[in-house]
């Protein structure tokens, strides 16, 4: 792929990777880390899988933003042999603005809040999902199926405390 | 834009209370200055820390192997090469030092997993196809500070286990972290106990790859704590 092609096929895909980014990070880093993720990308443009090239870019950038987060934290570089993956949104970084939601979202695991994040925000198809966390398709549909019981069960929580608060 | 979700009783309340972010524009001046030469944009542009970090850490692990056990370099069964294998090494002499455990609750923990349909989930085909075992209900369990690999169904013979984190630092490995991974030039290396009473190494690559610094076999093992959590078993302390 030469520089041509590389920025007719990411052209279209820049507004997704700042909306993604947004979510995730303060609005003044977005640039800077888009650049980050757009300079992986290059180097690494021979394995992008046609046909999936934004679930692709989602999945540098998730190693950008949990890279970002970890120098936020000032971890050791040592350290993240087995961390978790640090990409996934909160529900403040989503804006979630109905109360139950944004608690029963938080309440969620980062990993659970990770792929419902693609999901919902992202709008990625379980294909696309599968390619972003590098796992096969089954298992991101369970993934997908799992979290999206324990959203319910939390939410489900939400209401039964807010039925007792009530009386 | 069409609320996808919508008839979702669940997802649709997420994606309905999902605020519109107002996302910064970017220029498509930043795909040109990305795919130039680094000299071209220095300055502007660093080097992703994600490329530094991976350099150093590498460097620094390989310097803490060979200091450790100089005669490790020299060691054919875990050289370089092996690693760059999209394969599970079965290779070499044995390792067994004899003193090796079971936990006890391994074979109800695995079968809770099984009934409970998680058995396709974690049931790791690739490498168990390598070892030539039956592809699935086996498990790799962490149990505190140790691997396991299970079969919950065949006799104590076919029963494989990664060992304890003592005997692997005894051959002259690092284990780092809660799970005691052992690393070599950076990559996560295993050994394994077989039902010939050998100790080979143990790559699962498609666990232990680490391109750009994230190994899955973390994010295999936090999902196959959870499933053990729901099912209200705990990991149960071996040593």
């Amino acid at each position: 792929m030469d520089q041509d092609k590389f920025v007719a096929t990411f052209r279209s895909h820049l507004k997704d990777v700042s909306k993604y980014l947004t979510r995730r990070v303060e609005i003044s880093n977005v640039e800077d880390l888009a650049s980050e993720i757009f300079e992986i990308a290059w180097k690494k443009r021979e394995s992008c899988p046609e046909g999936f090239e934004l679930a692709w870019l989602y999945k540098i950038a998730g190693f950008v933003v949990s890279n970002h987060r970890k120098k936020l934290s000032r971890r050791s570089v040592m350290v993240p042999l087995l961390d978790h993956d640090r990409s996934a949104p909160s529900a403040e970084d989503v804006a979630l603005d109905g109360s139950a939601v944004a608690e029963a979202f938080d309440r969620l695991s980062a990993k659970d809040r990770q792929v419902l994040s693609l999901l919902v925000f992202e709008q990625l198809s379980i294909k696309e999902i599968a390619v972003v966390l590098g796992i096969t398709e089954n298992n991101t549909s369970q993934r997908i199926k799992r979290a999206r019981e324990r959203l319910a069960k939390h939410l489900a929580q939400q209401v039964s405390d807010t039925h007792e608060g009530g009386h | 834009m069409k609320n996808q979700f919508e008839n979702d009783p669940v997802l649709g309340q997420l994606s309905k209370a999902a605020r519109r972010s107002k996302a910064p524009k970017l220029s498509e001046d930043l795909l040109v200055a990305a795919s130039k030469d680094s000299s071209v944009k220095a300055g502007k542009f660093r080097l992703p820390a994600l490329f530094l970090s991976l350099a150093s850490a590498t460097a620094a692990v390989a310097l803490v192997a060979v200091v450790a056990n100089p005669a490790i370099t020299n060691t054919e069964s875990y050289s370089q090469t092996e690693f760059n294998e999209d394969l599970l090494v079965k290779s070499g002499e044995s390792r067994v030092d004899g003193s090796f455990m079971s936990n006890p609750d391994l074979p109800g923990q695995a079968s809770l997993l099984l009934e409970a349909d998680f058995g396709e989930f974690y049931a790791n085909k690739d490498w168990s196809t390598q070892l030539d075992l039956e592809a699935s209900g086996y498990f790799l369990v962490r149990n505190s500070q140790l691997f396991e690999v299970y079969h919950p169904i065949d006799s104590p013979s076919k029963f494989w286990e990664i060992t304890r984190p003592k005997y692997i630092e005894e051959q002259g490995f690092n284990s780092t972290g809660l799970c005691y991974l052992v690393e070599y030039l950076y990559n996560p290396v295993f050994l394994v106990l077989a039902s010939d009473g050998g100790l080979y190494n143990f790559v699962p690559k498609n666990l232990c790859d680490s391109i750009d610094g994230r190994i899955r076999l973390g994010e295999y093992l936090d999902e196959l704590d959870e499933a053990l959590n729901e099912l209200g078993v705990k990991s149960t302390p071996m040593f």
